[in-house]
């Protein structure tokens, strides 16, 4: 049998360890963030958030209907009809490595970093 | 005595579902997909510890399908199955290894193995990795309810043995 004080110390160091990587992933700011939206793996769209223009998309999924919002630089999910409303609870994100979920709908908001700023809106 | 057995899985089961139930009209403060308390899981764990592993996988299995159909929520289904899956067997290899005092380290354990279970099911769903990015969070939030429910089930378990003989 491990001792008790073993298994504190172990989940303590653990613990610290995702702490510390969870920081890590948020402190880390990108570099001419795109927005890119997907429906099932497949990118729809992709946003030039630092010369984007205040906005908003209706993002049409198979499993329901999301609107995406897009103000100074940043983007939220505003509406869905998901069930949860996770994906408008996240609120703005613009340079986060957490990408914006809606699981019902399949569809995830990732943020990339662009060496150029070339690709304004594509489709 | 077989009829014993039955009706402690079925009273375990029923206590699962209530605790389900009633999580379900906690909010959830954190805007992330799939943290939540897992107060149903204090049965799971006790059940690995308490019952026949055949027993213990029969009330999950219950809890998760009957759970789903009250929640109204046919979506999490996959979610709290493939999780829970994950959750079950590594707690089963854990019981192995750990003493009755240390339940609360199995909990853990299994209740991070549920966030891994959680989050492969996400990323074929989606067929994004990058939300794979929510594991970190998923892993903070379960090792701390893992702990609460993990010591709720021990202090369960003790008692339990305490009062009721046979």
């Amino acid at each position: 049998m491990i001792k008790t004080r073993t298994w504190i110390i172990l989940f303590c160091i653990i613990f610290a360890l995702i702490l510390g990587v969870t920081l890590f992933l948020y402190c880390a700011p990108k570099e001419n963030p795109i927005a890119r939206i997907y429906i099932d793996g497949n990118c729809v769209q992709s946003i030039d958030l630092s010369a984007a223009e205040d906005g908003y998309y209706e993002i049409e999924t198979p499993y329901g209907t999301n609107t995406v919002s897009i103000a100074d630089h940043k983007i939220c999910v505003s509406q869905s009809d998901c069930p949860n409303h996770t994906c408008i609870k996240t609120g703005w994100i613009s340079d986060s490595t957490m990408p914006i979920v809606c699981l019902p709908h399949r569809l995830v908001i990732k943020i990339d970093s662009a060496k150029s700023t070339a690709d304004a809106v594509t489709r | 005595m077989k009829i014993k057995r039955l009706t402690k899985a079925a009273l375990l089961t029923a206590v699962a579902l209530a605790l389900f139930i009633v999580e379900l009209q906690i909010p959830v403060p954190a805007p992330i997909p799939g943290i939540k308390l897992g107060l149903a899981n204090i049965i799971t764990v006790y059940a690995v510890f308490a019952l026949s592993p055949i027993e213990a996988g029969l009330i999950l299995l219950a809890r998760i399908l009957l759970g789903s159909f009250f929640a109204g929520n046919l979506m999490s289904l996959l979610y709290s199955f493939v999780g829970g899956l994950f959750c079950f067997f590594v707690m089963l290899l854990m019981k192995k290894i750990v003493s009755e005092n240390q339940i609360w380290v199995c909990s853990i354990i299994g209740a991070m193995a549920h966030n891994i279970g959680q989050i492969t099911v996400a990323i074929l769903l989606t067929k994004t990795l990058a939300v794979v990015w929510y594991l970190p969070l998923l892993l903070l939030s379960g090792m701390i309810t893992g702990l609460f429910t993990g010591i709720c089930a021990q202090i369960t378990n003790k008692r339990i043995n305490k009062n009721v003989r046979g």
